[in-house]
């Protein structure tokens, strides 16, 4: 609408005919940003729902094809792994619900792909599960790429809020730029954090290792390496991080980070020894038994809370086998 | 002070009765400002404003597109969904509107169909279609957003006819009654006129400048 005087004539007849009439008077607004939330409340509740739903019918049918079209990334690895070996064990999992998000974050995007965050309770389960559903494209649906699970009394962390409700996110390829254009002020890039915390993983030996909260992961994964069979056997095990995508503004101008790590775990067997995966989940994939060598890749989605000024910690996780081979 | 009240609730009353009217006939007994129709066509499948066309908001609008002998659709979406949805398409661009209607428009290259039909896909915030022509109402939104026309099963070599509409229910009636109400105020004026007080009306007709001949004595003239 150009400023012809013509064409303000007619806007100021149709504002006063407007005003009079009880409409909603005709405003300018402002054009430079063009930007919109990853999704409104209404699309990030629906998408859950149906997630949930789909999920759920896939996991009721095994229906490992399903979940490419409910998922992506390491969870879609984690979850069809899971399936593998839950039918190969013989093993039927819970009926998967979830209830309605108790939390949505989404974030402003001048172009695809777009993202959100949604929160909410797995059903008859002592657990939250921290949802980032993706889409690609206009025409792609949403898939489910991250979702790391919180103990049920875990608060979630303090997420600022913009005047529109929606949330800063880190600019891919702009590390040191919140999406609102404020300044990072985190003490290291956040894919060094993330590099860093797995090199803590791999080494308890590691430079970084007071760099960070010793948390329940950290203890978890370490306890779970002792317990790995070393009788006849070399044992290594190695953490790496993978890109770090999704990153939201805490409150206190920190980050909550979404980061994926591998997990590989390598056995070699000494000659005249024999190492077995029978009856375990890597038994699905592996042959019985391991005379030689067998390598076992985990993936973990892990949330991580870094404090504008404290040490970074995980606060949730979810992972699994997404794989093995051996002979 | 009657007298110049009077004729304030005159002029007051002779305005709003003014403007009743002009709401009435702006809006017409369907509550409806409309422009249109007019003709747009693309050589692709699709017809779109560009965000800097629709640079006001606040008034529910009405966009109607028809087209003779073939599927209608007409959604509204936030830029960001539908830049990236006709990405690779080639339509018409309605870059600027002068109201009451004059329209600059731009030719976008690319592929003449979709490859999604549009009713397939899941970002529009309204949507219609129809066979010969669809409509959606929506309040014109303070964000960046795009009205889109297309052939519904995204073929190609679009021509459309579009009328646009302001809406607002209860704005004829509002009209009349504002006209009404006028009407009313300005008689009340009238009586207030009317029932002034003779004495103003004697000082009224004293006007300074004016010669009063005294009674009884005729006028000499020299």
């Amino acid at each position: 609408m150009r400023g012809s005087s013509r064409g303000r004539r007619w806007l100021v007849g149709v504002a006063v005919a407007s005003a009079v009439a009880g409409c909603a008077l005709p405003h300018h607004k402002s054009l430079g940003d063009a930007s919109k939330p990853g999704a409104s409340s209404a699309v990030a509740q629906a998408t859950l729902a149906s997630y949930a739903r789909d999920r759920a019918v896939s996991d009721a049918t095994w229906d490992v094809k399903a979940l490419a079209s409910l998922e992506t990334g390491a969870v879609l690895d984690i979850d069809q792994s899971s399936l593998v070996i839950r039918r190969a064990l013989g093993i039927t999992a819970r009926p998967f619900a979830l209830d309605d998000a108790v939390t949505v974050w989404a974030p402003r995007f001048d172009s695809y792909p777009l993202w959100f965050v949604a929160v909410a309770r797995v059903q008859k389960q002592q657990e939250q599960i921290v949802c980032v559903f993706s889409r690609k494209s206009s025409t792609d649906p949403w898939l489910l790429e991250a979702a790391p699970r919180l103990a049920g009394d875990t608060e979630t962390p303090g997420v600022g809020r913009a005047a529109d409700a929606t949330v800063a996110r880190l600019l891919p390829g702009s590390p040191q730029t919140w999406s609102d254009g404020a300044a990072v002020t985190l003490t290291s890039p956040v894919q060094q954090i993330a590099d860093d915390y797995a090199d803590v993983l791999t080494s308890a030996k590691s430079e970084h290792v007071d760099e960070f909260v010793t948390d329940s992961f950290i203890t978890q994964m370490r306890q779970i390496a002792k317990e790995q069979p070393t009788q006849g056997v070399r044992f290594e095990q190695r953490w790496t991080a993978g890109d770090v995508t999704y990153v939201l503004r805490l409150a206190d101008g920190g980050a909550l980070m979404f980061v994926t790590l591998k997990r590989v775990d390598r056995f070699e067997v000494r000659p005249g020894q024999t190492l077995k995966f029978a009856g375990s989940e890597a038994g699905a994939y592996l042959p019985d038994p391991i005379r030689r060598k067998a390598r076992l890749d985990y993936e973990h989605q892990v949330l991580m809370v870094v404090p504008r000024d404290g040490k970074p910690l995980v606060i949730g996780q979810y992972g699994g086998l997404v794989g093995a081979r051996g002979r | 002070m009657r007298r110049p009240g009077g004729w304030l609730l005159i002029v007051v009353g002779s305005l709003l009765a003014l403007v009743g009217i002009a709401v009435a006939w702006i809006f017409g007994p369907d509550n409806r400002a409309a422009t249109g129709p007019h003709g747009y066509s693309s050589a692709g499948a699709a017809v779109v404003t560009a965000p800097a066309a629709l640079a006001y908001s606040g008034p529910r609008v009405e966009v109607t597109a028809a087209a003779a002998d073939r599927p209608v659709f007409v959604g509204v979406a936030y830029d960001v969904d539908v830049r990236d949805y006709l990405a690779r398409t080639a339509y018409t661009q309605i870059d600027s509107i002068d109201l009451p209607w004059s329209t600059e428009t731009s030719t976008v290259p690319g592929d003449r169909q979709v490859s999604v039909r549009p009713a397939d896909v899941h970002f529009w915030l309204v949507s219609a279609s129809g066979d010969g022509g669809a409509t959606v109402v929506f309040p014109l939104p303070d964000a960046a957003v795009d009205v889109v026309v297309m052939d519904a099963d995204g073929e190609p070599d679009l021509s459309v006819e579009l009328t646009v509409a302001v809406v607002q229910s209860g704005a004829f009636v509002s009209g009349l009654a504002l006209l009404a109400v006028g009407v009313g105020v300005a008689a009340g004026g009238g009586l207030l006129l009317r029932h002034a007080p003779r004495r103003a009306r004697r000082r009224g007709r004293a006007r300074p400048g004016r010669r009063r001949r005294p009674r009884g004595k005729p006028a000499v003239e020299s």
